[in-house]
């Protein structure tokens, strides 16, 4: 790996033209159109938040896929710290969904604790799910990820199957917003554990050195 | 008759079969191992698990789950059986089947969300009978075919609306986003149209998903129960045209399948759509109607 004087300017260059900035830009748009949208008629359009909810699942996988994997793959840069790299646009979509939440918080229920994490969570499993995926030799998981998570996290929060024992998508002050913290926090640790352990098993020297790409389904 | 001749005989009784009908069988196969499909399907027969306790009220609002975990998700299946099934015929190079005979078979396959709908909706229906919905409700205060309409409507035929509308988009834009921003633009309509916002209400019926009834609430009382104006017989017509719609159009995006007899076929089915959801807007409920029983849930904020 490159450590020179050369090395911020790369992971800057790689940043640059990894990252699907209009896609990350566009999703950040209906995202903050969704939480203004809840914020103003919260009782009507509450699904709306899972739906946002359902797109950054969606974006944070999408970051994942790497178009030109075949390449890159064999490159000396390792899959975890073109990951680091690549989670700028996550994160970036995490610190603005908390952004609007705080700007928007007067009408919303008072736990936005759970409301942020929630957001983070969403990313975090996109994120995580993909990067396995990626580490597994897939080439671009994120788009068929996405194309799966964010009807199907729209659709539970549209209709809320199990939610007084499993409260996903609270949305009355009188549910039990608690449980909820703790199902997203379980959530996303389990997120997080799936990502580490895919970039600890790709970053461990093999026996058959080579990367073995999978179609993508 | 020797053993040798008999499978020529066969091979000629056998009548031709046109390649859609083993397309669609194909199809048929794989929407129904797709692994988003099922992950919905059982999230969405889950929700009946409730009703294993006999004192549990029929939910006349469920009809939410497969309209939303098969429908709404059976747009992206679909979109992306149709590019997965044309990434093969390329590769393959010239094959005797078309386009729209590929198109045929994936609109034959959204058969398999239906009917997964349809036995939730049979299922509702069923439980309606021994246990009823909960009291002051729409389904207490219309008749049983006007509720058999609505369910049939929301979760049945929405079931087949969403996939053969993921056959329309995949066959309109190769682009791999189209379905996911189709599903988020059709969930903000939905939930603008749903019947929350008063001045909506009578249009709304345009929209492929919207609710009759439900604890819309009046001034006083934000949980009282309501049925909101328009027909749902003719509502439910207006939705299975839409449906027919969507077929012809998926079809004639081949160019070779474009015919005068479609082209009538689009507009007779599109002058249908227009009277059909007229009609629904305009006759069955004159206005809303308030149930007499007062609602018992808490208003937001608490």
């Amino acid at each position: 790996m490159n450590d020179g004087p050369g090395h911020l300017g790369g992971t800057l260059r790689y940043l640059v033209a990894a990252t699907h900035w209009s896609l990350l830009a566009g999703s950040g748009l209906i995202i903050g159109a969704g939480v203004a949208l809840v914020a103003r008629w919260p009782e009507a359009l509450w699904p709306v938040h899972g739906t946002a909810l359902g797109l950054m699942v969606g974006m944070a996988a999408v970051a994942v896929d790497e178009r030109c994997a075949t390449v890159v793959d064999a490159s000396p840069r390792p899959l975890w710290w073109r990951t680091a790299v690549r989670s700028a646009g996550p994160l970036a979509l995490v610190l603005f969904w908390a952004t609007a939440h705080w700007a928007l918080r007067a009408p919303l229920p008072d736990r936005l604790d759970v409301l942020i994490l929630q957001g983070a969570v969403a990313c975090g499993i996109g994120f995580g799910l993909a990067t396995a995926a990626r580490a597994s030799g897939r080439s671009e998981p994120g788009v068929t990820l996405a194309a799966a998570a964010v009807p199907l996290v729209a659709g539970a929060a549209l209709a809320r199957p199990f939610e007084p024992d499993l409260p996903l998508f609270p949305v009355w002050p009188h549910e039990d917003w608690d449980r909820a913290l703790l199902i997203w926090t379980v959530l996303g640790t389990a997120a997080a554990l799936v990502a580490a352990r895919a970039l600890w098993r790709d970053a461990r020297p093999r026996r058959n050195p080579g990367v073995t790409h999978r179609p993508d389904r | 008759m020797t053993a040798a001749e008999s499978p020529a005989i066969v091979t000629v009784a056998e009548p031709a079969r046109p390649p859609w009908m083993d397309l669609a069988r194909i199809e048929v196969r794989r929407y129904a191992g797709r692994p988003a499909f099922l992950v919905g399907l059982v999230l969405t027969y889950a929700t009946l698990l409730p009703y294993l306790d006999g004192d549990e009220p029929t939910d006349e609002l469920s009809m939410i789950a497969p309209a939303a975990l098969l429908g709404m998700v059976g747009l992206s299946v679909s979109a992306h059986r149709v590019w997965a099934s044309d990434r093969c015929a390329e590769a393959a190079g010239p094959t005797p089947v078309g386009q729209a005979s590929r198109t045929v078979g994936h609109l034959a396959a959204c058969v398999v969300p239906f009917l997964a709908g349809l036995g939730f909706v049979l299922l509702t229906v069923l439980r309606a009978q021994s246990v009823p919905t909960v009291r002051g409700g729409y389904a207490e205060m219309m008749s049983d075919g006007w509720v058999a309409a609505v369910w049939f409507a929301l979760g049945a035929v929405s079931c087949l609306g969403g996939p053969i509308l993921g056959v329309v988009v995949a066959r309109k834009t190769k682009r791999a986003a189209a379905p996911i921003v189709t599903t988020v633009g059709l969930v903000l309509a939905v939930i603008v149209f749903q019947g929350l916002f008063e001045p909506l209400r009578r249009v709304r019926v345009v929209l492929p998903w919207t609710y009759w009834g439900g604890p819309f609430g009046i001034d006083g009382d934000p949980q009282r129960s309501v049925v909101l104006s328009g027909s749902p017989g003719w509502w439910l017509t207006y939705l299975i045209v839409l449906c027919a719609i969507g077929a012809v159009v998926a079809v004639r995006t081949d160019v070779e399948a474009r015919s005068a007899r479609g082209r009538t076929a689009l507009i007779v089915l599109a002058g249908l759509a227009v009277v059909t959801v007229v009609l629904a807007m305009f006759t069955g409920t004159a206005e809303t109607l308030v149930s007499p029983v007062p609602g018992d849930g808490p208003a937001w904020g608490g």
